[in-house]
């Protein structure tokens, strides 16, 4: 085969050839030509960046466990590796078969952050698939996106064929289903678009027509015809403890980011944090049980060897049962050197005999998030965490021999000031001083104080609000860095501009199709790399195609203003986040629902309700 | 109990580095269930030594690794428990007691088997291997971390024989210089005797056959 030949001509000529060559450990092969839909999964990323999201690898193995399916595996290849590929004319290529890509049924893109979307576009241009979706006919594949950013599609409508919102295990073989009937019936793209957007969770954006007011924000987002649904409602698998879950993960020979077993212990999250989109757009929160976690992992460390298990949720430690898991993994993992990471622990819960627990076979960095510098602020954001909660963590921590930790805080919050970034240096500055107070000196002790820019998000409290502009990013930030005196503190900052980006896309709409268009066509791919990011060039774009960036990021939108995303259903209420945004102007918290009242966020809508814990709760009495 | 195991590595993980098989194999003893042993202390890392590191791109069929393990388990069962989980490409082909043998960071020599692209008669390579291995010496510039560094490369050459593939084609044996004192790549072998000859020699594959520890004229293999 001919790209076979090529790469044994050319791997040596690249960083990283491991990241082209597939065949790892538990990778999935099968023939290409008995197959009746085969699927490309990819990631616009680097592959140790891919291979570290556990989404892709859900999809992977579900998708492979359908006897007529192939589901393989393509990341977007390094700078190095592209110029020799179109150099030679070779074009994009599955990891697992080294089928072109333009050969395949269905790509599938995750969209996981904003800044990735132009390597999806160079991606598609490498396969020699037309990147526009309007200029694909039949025999082309379908494009579908899926993931977090897909709950704001429209700045990719003019690319993705179709978007599949919220959780896909249930719908992607749907779609496959449906797929299959009509290919064997001799059925055309154009119908196939039609019926898919009929199924629950798909969002076709060439169906539907966008109109604008005067003043440039949305003014409709209709469906062209009838049958068409008005609002794409999120799907969400209603029993997680009996969907699928891989077991025979794929193990790297690479050093990927997250080189380690992930074992989900629970979706969604209910603490209601008010800049966290995350914490929105996943509810409602459900758990899988103590005993089929503990048959998980102890599957998944048997069939792939990794040495280190990490609980994935979006905040560990509101697993109800978080304790007793724990012990039950320690103890199963002690004899063959396994460790367990716990990420995302929030410090109001964690405690001593936890950190001891996990500590006992090997010991992981702490990274606590107390997200603003001040009470006031951190009301504001609904992050319930006083600094009380912090000293004694870190404390204990110091106790149990622990000597560095990172701080991890936003900037640019709404309603932020100067005091609350001297907040920030004054919680970092008593960091050590609680460490000096444990050991007598701060000889050894290292905090990391990280700071991002906040970037508002869509279906949070603060959609409406503007991001602080670039100049005054930079402002604050070099602020923080005069205040940040000790020896003993380290501090690093996320670029402002592409905070400025981030909020862009986050929020814009279709005509930002053009800007992404323009930018790759400059050459733009790999924006969320330091080295490769090029600010110009996104500039340029943006005044070629007409288009204001600050109209997107920097404004501060009306109470009735109709949103892009709003095309979704993600199962919040607006009115909810309307209330939720007052509150926060007062400084008003909500306590998490699953230990009060429930706060009427308006998920229970979805799929009969019956299915969210604190409703089920009050039901019980 | 110790064992040194002799094992393969051939093309389908001939890209993959050094690192990145020691972790491979640390995983494939734990899919085993093989009962490795660790070292004390804070960060316990598993009693795993390997030979020298190939170089990416390089098969071979003489890998070795020194293991602990913390019970006695035969040795057939060892080979044939790993075998069952090491990833296509990595193979083990023998074991024994490494007791008594010498360590493996000993080791001082590499046979590898180099063969070239393109069509040369035989004699015309003879005579410039024969030539370029009696020189005192051979300037090359080798490329480390602090920067590029003249080496001569001369000493590090043991033996060079010229062979025809069956099928045509060149095909260099070479035992030089491997390990920790002192070790030269093949290609730089290439290289110089490319430089020799005013033309540039183009590597095909390289295959390393064997490590060796050479004392007093002897060698001898690890296993």
């Amino acid at each position: 085969m001919e790209i076979n030949q090529w790469l044994e001509e050319n791997l040596l000529k690249v960083s990283k050839p491991t990241r082209y060559i597939g065949n790892e450990y538990n990778s999935i092969h099968k023939p290409v030509e008995r197959m009746k839909v085969h699927i490309a999964l990819a990631f616009p990323d680097v592959y140790e960046v891919g291979m570290s999201h556990l989404g892709i690898k859900i999809l992977y193995h579900l998708l492979n466990e359908q006897e007529d399916v192939y589901a393989e595996r393509v990341f977007a290849p390094w700078v190095d590796f592209e110029k020799l590929m179109r150099q030679n004319r070779i074009p994009l290529f599955s990891l697992e078969s080294r089928t072109p890509l333009k050969e395949f049924d269905f790509l599938g893109f995750t969209l996981q952050y904003e800044m990735s979307y132009t390597n999806i576009i160079n991606m598609l241009e490498l396969s020699g698939i037309p990147i526009l979706s309007k200029d694909r006919c039949d025999g082309h594949p379908f494009i579908i996106a899926g993931g977090p950013c897909a709950y704001n599609p429209e700045p990719l409508a003019d690319f993705i064929d179709f978007f599949v919102i919220g959780e896909a295990e249930e719908v992607i073989l749907e779609i496959v289903d449906l797929y299959k009937n009509l290919k064997e019936n001799g059925k055309k793209r154009e119908k196939f678009l039609e019926q898919v957007a009929r199924i629950p969770g798909v969002y076709v954006p060439s169906l539907y027509d966008v109109s604008y007011n005067d003043d440039g924000t949305i003014d409709k987002i209709l469906p062209r015809k009838s049958g068409i649904p008005d609002k794409v409602r999120k799907r969400v698998i209603r029993n997680l403890e009996e969907i699928y879950y891989p077991t025979k993960f794929i193990v790297p020979y690479l050093n990927i980011i997250h080189d380690r077993a992930m074992l989900e212990i629970f979706r969604g999250c209910t603490r209601g944090c008010r800049f966290c989109q995350a914490g929105m757009i996943y509810r409602p929160v459900r758990e899988k049980s103590v005993g089929r976690l503990a048959k998980l992992a102890k599957d998944i460390v048997e069939q792939t060897g990794y040495g280190e298990v990490s609980l994935a949720s979006l905040s560990t430690s509101d697993y109800s049962s978080l304790r007793e898991l724990t012990e039950i993994l320690t103890d199963e993992f002690r004899d063959c050197h396994v460790g367990l990471s716990l990420p995302s622990l929030r410090i109001d819960a964690f405690s001593l005999q936890l950190a001891e627990k996990v500590q006992e076979i090997k010991k992981t960095g702490l990274t606590f998030a107390p997200e603003a510098g001040t009470q006031r602020l951190r009301d504001v954001i609904n992050k319930g965490v006083t600094e009380e909660d912090l000293m004694s963590s870190v404390r204990d921590a110091f106790l149990c021999g622990w000597n560095s930790v990172k701080l991890y805080f936003m900037i640019g919050l709404p309603t932020e000031t100067d005091e609350d970034i001297e907040g920030i240096a004054k919680l970092a500055m008593e960091v050590v001083d609680v460490y000096k107070s444990v050991k007598g000196t701060a000889r050894g002790l290292r905090v990391n104080v990280s700071t991002s820019t906040f970037v508002p998000k869509a279906f949070t409290p603060f959609q409406w609000e503007p991001q602080i502009p670039i100049a005054e990013i930079k402002r604050r930030q070099q602020l923080l860095k005069s205040l940040l005196k000790s020896k003993n503190i380290f501090y690093n900052w996320h670029d402002g501009r592409l905070s400025f980006l981030e909020a862009v896309f986050s929020r814009g709409d279709r005509r930002l199709g053009k800007v992404l268009r323009l930018a790759h066509e400059k050459g733009c791919r790999f924006d969320g790399w330091d080295d490769i990011f090029s600010f110009d060039k996104w500039m340029d774009a943006f005044k070629e195609a007409g288009i204001s960036p600050e109209f997107y990021a920097n404004r501060e939108r009306k109470l009735d203003e109709s949103f892009p995303w709003e095309i979704i259903d993600a199962g919040i209420d607006r009115a909810f986040l309307l209330k939720e945004r007052e509150k926060s102007k007062k400084g008003i918290t909500t306590p998490d629902c699953r230990f009060d009242r429930c706060h009427a966020c308006g998920i229970v809508r979805l799929k009969g309700g019956g299915f969210c814990e604190a409703q089920n709760k009050i039901r019980k009495g | 109990m110790k064992l040194r195991i002799k094992f393969e590595k051939a093309e389908p993980v001939k890209y993959i580095s050094h690192l990145d098989m020691m972790r491979a194999f640390e995983r494939a003893f734990r899919r085993a269930k093989l009962p490795l042993a660790y070292s004390k202390g804070f960060t316990p890392h598993p009693r795993l030594i390997f030979s020298p590191a190939l170089s990416v791109g390089v098969t071979s069929s003489s890998e070795y690794v020194d293991v602990e393990f913390y019970e006695d388990i035969p040795v057939q069962e060892v080979l044939r428990r790993l075998n069952s989980c090491l990833p296509e490409g990595l193979k083990a082909l023998k074991a024994s007691d490494f007791e008594g043998k010498f360590a493996l960071s000993e080791i001082n020599a590499a046979l590898y088997a180099v063969s070239l692209a393109g069509d040369y008669p035989k004699e015309y390579i003879e005579a410039a291997v024969k030539e370029l291995v009696n020189k005192k010496e051979i300037n090359m510039e080798k490329v480390t971390k602090k920067g590029i560094k003249k080496v001569n490369i001369a000493p590090m050459i043991y033996n060079i024989k010229v062979m025809t593939k069956t099928g045509g084609g060149i095909l260099l044996k070479m035992t030089i210089a491997a390990g920790q004192r002192e070790s030269v790549s093949p290609d730089m072998i290439i290289k110089a005797l490319s430089i020799h000859l005013s033309e540039e020699l183009i590597v095909k594959h390289i295959h390393r056959e064997e490590l060796y520890l050479i004392k007093e004229g002897n060698s001898t293999p690890p296993l």
